[in-house]
């Protein structure tokens, strides 16, 4: 079987602005995927070159086997619809109900009764217009939108701006059941990675319009440690480890490691009073994104 | 084959951007109607002073400026139908069924009126590219011509609109300027034919062409639309081409001026009478020969006679016309001095005409 998205050595220029560099990689069926970077990574760009709504300046990009451009089968089974950010003043005229009319027309496989369900999960009022809906009720309709069009490949990009703790609770709590129900290609993109995290199965990392990594989210989980005690036993004991962070307090330190310890490594660190946890995603993200060149250390 | 669903999905969403349109279409009809509607009943108090014609260039206007509109809201609806996950080629085709639709309502809109006030005009035929609008049948020719220029507009407005929306406003511009230069450098040809006409078949296929072009053209335009996530900067690139198109723009509004007044002269005269006038208006012009004269009479009479003569250099009677008529003759011009009168006897009405030399 095919994979679901196929992209080769893609690149993104914006005039003279390289948003995405010689991207590969490639996404399997019926996964959900974190895709994670800092702001102007290139992670936006990404999805909508997905979706068919930027055309790459080079490369080749598939879904399901098919390219995108002017393929009506291969749009019909991608739902990306962003954050209404690009759409125009009177498209804006729009209320709720003419946002769902118009996307179920769209979508082949749209789930109307699903649709209502979330609207009343979010208590959404579908005659309110465009310009009287808060930034968290505008996310609610591009929720709906995503999760009841039953798309094969659904893009979701930073979906709960704006959306309290609660809402925010309820989206993943709908988004799990629905794909344990309806099992399908997620991309879901995030700055909230720990919350969200546990969706996750494969995450990727994009830093600087490249892909840093792309692993599953067990692989992540091994290979990154936080090992803290004396440093001059730290600096001995990991001097041929990738470690990406390093915090010093006085004769006491921190090293953040992205790199695989085996069970012995980890027996002889313990010996040595030195302490080791397992880092979260998000701080994971941080340290890569913020020292790149740690990856090699 | 485009599926019938993607259609109605888009049709939709033009329809619901454009409904604003038809809003301000349906206040500025109102306020107009209930105006005239006031003034009859209240001011001059019978019904009788009730004139079309008053209300016409109002919703002219407002048609005309619906054709410049509705192709812009169409191209302000790409982005969110790319969103959606519109193929390029299918909005292209569902915009020209959309403004294909509108152009035909507005032309059916359009002709009613003119049929409207043509029937029920008492003073002088309105003429119109060489048509006297008398009656229903007069306005056929005339809506199918409207039909295919409409549908001109339309799609080179949407040409345009895809062009701003895919290059950024240096270029639209430039696209903008360069297409009025065309119509401009023609001056002449689109004044003698709004006034005499020429061949409806060979224009209205050359309009059918032109459209098929502009098509073509939106369509490459539209093959790399993206939904953008950055504003288009003003390039040095985009701002010499705007100013290169201001030069032709320039110099189509310089040589189109020049060659309107060329090779050609029009004679014409327009007057009203009444209470019985009894004169004659007498007037000549030179041909240089091997010329002809395309001219339009038209006259009305309340009562009395009215004659209009057109006599060659040998002081032979050429053409001759009266009473209630409405002509549009073509006549050979041989060299020397041409004289024409108008003789009005014991009359009471108006006349115009229109002639031109070439």
């Amino acid at each position: 079987m095919e994979n679901a998205i196929e992209v080769t050595n893609l690149t993104k220029k914006y005039g003279t602005t390289v948003a995405l560099e010689n991207i590969t990689m490639s996404c399997t069926h019926d996964k959900i995927y974190g895709l994670l970077g800092r702001n102007g990574a290139g992670k936006t760009t990404l999805l909508h070159l997905l979706a068919g709504q930027l055309l790459p300046t080079q490369g080749s990009l598939h879904i399901y086997g098919e390219n995108v451009y002017e393929n009506s089968e291969a749009l019909a089974k991608i739902c990306y619809v962003g954050s209404f950010s690009n759409i125009n003043n009177y498209v804006k005229t729009f209320r709720v109900r003419d946002f769902l009319k118009t996307a179920s027309l769209f979508y082949p496989n749209w789930d109307q009764d699903f649709a209502d369900k979330l609207i009343k999960l979010f208590s959404l009022d579908i005659k309110k217009h465009y310009r009287n809906l808060s930034s968290g009720m505008l996310s609610m309709v591009s929720i709906i939108i995503s999760l009841a069009s039953r798309a094969p490949l659904t893009l979701l990009d930073e979906p709960y701006t704006g959306l309290d703790a609660a809402a925010r609770q309820e989206f993943y709590d709908v988004l799990a059941e629905d794909y344990s129900n309806n099992p399908r290609t997620i991309i879901f993109s995030t700055h909230l990675i720990d919350e969200a995290s546990k969706l996750f199965e494969d995450v990727i990392l994009l830093h600087q319009g490249q892909i840093l990594l792309q692993e599953p989210l067990e692989t992540l989980e091994e290979l990154s440690f936080v090992v803290s005690g004396d440093e001059e036993t730290l600096k001995s004991m990991l001097s041929h480890k990738k470690i990406i962070k390093k915090e010093t307090m006085g004769r006491r330190a921190a090293y953040s490691l992205f790199d695989t310890l085996s069970e012995k490594e980890t027996d002889a660190l313990t010996q040595a009073g030195l302490e080791v946890r397992s880092l979260t995603l998000q701080q994971l993200f941080v340290y890569l994104t913020a020292n790149k060149e740690g990856l090699g250390c | 084959m485009l599926n019938p669903k993607v259609i109605r999905a888009h049709l939709g969403v033009y329809w619901r951007t454009q409904k604003i349109l038809f809003l301000i279409f349906f206040t500025i009809l109102i306020v107009n109607l209930g105006l005239q509607t006031f003034i009859a009943t209240n001011i001059n108090a019978s019904s009788q002073s009730f004139d079309i014609a008053t209300l016409l260039p109002t919703l002219i206007g407002v048609l005309v400026g619906m054709l410049v509109a509705i192709p812009i809201m169409q191209v302000t609806s790409i982005p969110y139908l790319l969103t959606l996950g519109s193929r390029r080629k299918d909005i292209l085709f569902t915009a020209t069924v959309n403004n294909g639709l509108y152009t035909t309502a507005i032309t059916a809109i359009l002709s009613i009126l003119l049929g409207i006030y043509a029937t029920s005009s008492n003073g002088l035929a309105t003429i119109f590219m060489g048509t006297f609008l008398t009656g229903w049948s007069s306005i056929l020719p005339i809506g199918i011509f409207n039909l295919f220029l409409f549908f001109l507009v339309t799609n080179i407005i949407f040409f345009i609109g895809v062009t701003f929306q895919r290059w950024g406003v240096m270029w639209g511009l430039g696209v903008l300027v360069l297409i009025l230069s065309f119509p401009v450098w023609f001056l002449k040809e689109v004044y003698h034919f709004y006034i005499w006409g020429n061949s409806f078949l060979l224009v209205c296929f050359g309009m059918v062409l032109a459209c098929m072009f502009f098509i073509f053209l939106s369509r490459l335009a539209l093959s790399k639309a993206e939904v953008r996530p950055y504003r288009r900067k003003i390039t040095i690139v985009s701002f010499i081409f705007f100013v290169c198109m201001l030069i032709v723009f320039s110099a189509s509004v310089y040589f189109g001026t020049i060659h309107l007044s060329s090779d050609t002269s029009t004679i014409n005269n327009s007057e009203g009478f009444a209470a019985h006038d009894q004169r004659v208006i007498e007037n000549s012009f030179y041909s240089e020969g091997n010329q002809k004269l395309h001219l339009s009479w038209r006259s009305h009479l309340d009562e009395g006679n009215l004659v209009f003569t057109l006599k060659s250099p040998t002081q032979e009677i050429v053409y001759t016309a009266s009473g209630s008529t409405n002509e549009m003759v073509t006549i050979p011009l041989t060299e020397g001095e041409w004289n024409y009168s108008v003789t009005i006897d014991d009359g009471n009405g108006r006349y115009s005409f229109r002639g031109l030399i070439k």
